[in-house]
């Protein structure tokens, strides 16, 4: 079952066709989406979120138009944590996480006990529980991170789209935000879309894989299945052997084409 | 987990949700305490002293002519317009820094001051026998000035950079306008410049009605659209993905602001600021939410304009010196001491 669809979408930059792709998201999984540089993965996430116009074709969530349904209820469906985010240096933590809950709220009401309940469970989730207090200049970058994760999952949202969300951070934040995404995929059933540039990561990670090239996609389908070393020179232009170890490939760079 | 940590833990979030809200209250009556103070101290201070005996008898109703006309009719005035010139400019800084996300916008410096201004030189040299109309003239030059930088902002859809970027030009212009015209009406030019300068000398009750609806107006408006200040702090992407209208509510936003600021340099000229300073100098107290960071800008920018304008107009003898000049005397070196002791970004 696809969650999203993306179906002849093409995005124009002035004249320049900055992606072009038919494409299916499966519900319940953890796809990963890989290419190099300018290879129009932000532009397919911006453009799932409905951030960008599309020029033509259409994007489904649940089979709902994106372009056409009220921005409060893409809201529930649909939310991105963009690969830089702007955040209120001077907001304390529980402020940040609270904004998810915007869709769910008129403007003057005030947050229901379930809503607290809620930002209570999204914190503990992220393990950020004790920064509740805190101001966001305080934080460090993989804090910040676990942040933003908690804003986004008091959005409910059935899927959630991340822009490389380990770029910033260190090896072991990198592994630890995935760790967390992992659990909330399992436990809660979200399905996830992100971004990577650690192919290694993208192998142990992800269900599915969308390889992405030249501003189309180059190919899809499970990590195990697509992956060789044929398609790493098409797509990176690197030179990598590939080596199995308890059922995960493992990619193993040794030159460039370049 | 066990029991005890559990509680533990919830007694340790009860205690930072307390903590906080006790902290925001303390500033909250401090701020409204220090208005208090500065009313009574423009009650009673100025050529003429009130006693506090004096002022106990005109609360209780028997206090001789004199004074009481002093009070009713020159004083009082004077302390509600300062409060309410100081409330509308600070909020207008605060909304202002917030929907374009940069902490140097405030009201005089992206322009809309300035059309207040160049309507109101104009109304005063080349029109004198109208100077009557000067608040409506300075209103309609800041809404209008508001405007052009909004319309030159504009393709497809407003950038903040963008309308930062032509406030200032705008800015530029209508000043370069401004001078030009003083220069050639250069024999009159003496009864604008206090006004240029920003102050509330010989204004009363009459201006007091003029800008008291739109104060009121705006200010409402301003507190109806908290969360969608808060919400232009986020950018524009996170505001469409948490369901938000972002263009609309910023559109709202620079109209309040542009109404705020307008009302107050109609009655108050070029008071320069309190809208850039009062919102960064309780974001250092208690953070930028805005939920928060209004009511007590409002406040705060009362109590300080109203103790800037008596100060202005007793500490100097014979010589009334409009406020502004003595705000930006007394504000920017206390700014920038906040500014060297360091929390501000």
């Amino acid at each position: 079952m696809a969650i999203a669809s993306l179906q002849d979408i093409t995005i124009q930059r002035g004249d320049r066709v900055t992606l072009q792709a038919s494409l299916e998201i499966p519900e319940g999984k953890i796809t990963g989406i890989i290419g190099p540089n300018g290879s129009g993965k932000s532009t397919l996430l911006h453009s799932i979120s409905n951030l960008l116009k599309l020029s033509s074709g259409k994007v489904e969530i649940k089979g709902h138009d994106v372009q056409t349904l009220k921005r409060k209820e893409l809201a529930k469906q649909v939310t991105l944590l963009k690969q830089s985010e702007l955040m209120p240096m001077d907001f304390l933590v529980q402020d940040i996480v609270q904004f998810g809950r915007l869709p769910y709220q008129n403007n003057w009401q005030k947050e229901s006990s379930e809503g607290n309940q809620l930002i209570d469970w999204a914190m503990e989730e992220c393990r950020i529980s004790h920064l509740a207090d805190r101001q966001v200049d305080t934080l460090s970058g993989g804090e910040r991170q676990r942040v933003l994760i908690a804003m986004a999952l008091v959005q409910q949202t059935d899927i959630l789209l991340l822009d490389e969300p380990t770029t910033y951070l260190d090896v072991a934040h990198q592994l630890d935000l995935l760790h967390l995404l992992q659990r909330l995929h399992k436990n809660h059933g979200i399905s996830i879309v992100l971004v990577l540039h650690d192919l290694n990561q993208a192998m142990q990670y992800c269900d599915h894989l969308v390889v992405m090239r030249k501003g189309a996609i180059y190919q899809t389908g499970e990590p195990e299945h697509i992956v060789t070393s044929e398609l790493l020179k098409d797509v990176f232009q690197i030179q990598a052997t590939i080596s199995n170890e308890s059922d995960k490939l493992w990619i193993n760079p040794i030159g460039v084409y370049l | 987990m066990n029991a005890a940590t559990a509680q533990d833990k919830e007694l340790k979030q009860v205690d930072w949700r307390v903590k906080r809200k006790h902290r925001r209250l303390l500033i909250l009556f401090l701020s409204i305490f220090l208005l208090l103070l500065a009313s009574v101290y423009g009650i009673v201070s100025g050529s003429v002293s009130v006693s506090l005996q004096d002022f106990t008898q005109l609360l209780s109703g028997n206090a001789d002519p004199l004074t009481e006309n002093i009070v009713w009719n020159l004083r009082l005035p004077r302390v509600i317009l300062g409060a309410l010139v100081g409330a509308c400019l600070a909020v207008s800084g605060g909304i202002l820094q917030g929907v374009t996300r940069n902490p140097l916008a405030d009201p005089g410096i992206i322009g809309i001051s300035a059309g207040g201004g160049l309507a109101a030189v104009i109304t005063m040299l080349v029109f004198p026998a109208y100077s009557y109309l000067l608040p409506v003239a300075a209103f309609i030059g800041a809404l209008s000035a508001a405007f052009l930088i909004y319309v030159m902002a504009w393709k497809e859809g407003v950038s903040v950079f963008r309308m930062i970027l032509a406030g200032v030009a705008v800015n530029a212009l209508l000043g370069a306008i401004t001078s030009g015209i003083m220069l050639l009406y250069s024999d009159s030019v003496q009864s604008v410049l206090p006004w240029l300068s920003g102050g509330l000398n010989g204004k009363g009750w009459y201006e007091v009605r003029f800008f008291f609806p739109y104060a009121v107006i705006g200010l409402t408006a301003a507190m109806l659209l908290i969360r969608s200040a808060n919400i232009s702090l986020l950018g524009e992407d996170r505001g469409k993905l948490l369901g938000f209208h972002v263009e609309r509510q910023r559109f709202y936003l620079i109209l309040v602001a542009a109404l705020l600021a307008g009302a107050a340099v109609s009655v108050g000229g070029l008071i320069g600021f309190v809208g850039l300073v009062v919102p960064h100098i309780i974001r250092l107290l208690i953070g930028g939410d805005y939920r928060f960071l209004h009511p007590l800008s409002a406040i705060s920018g009362a109590a300080l304009v109203v103790f800037a304008d008596t100060g202005a107009r007793s500490w100097f003898g014979a010589v009334e010196l409009p406020v502004g000049i003595l705000m930006a005397c007394i504000g920017a070196p206390f700014f920038l001491m906040l500014l060297r002791k360091g929390g501000l970004r």
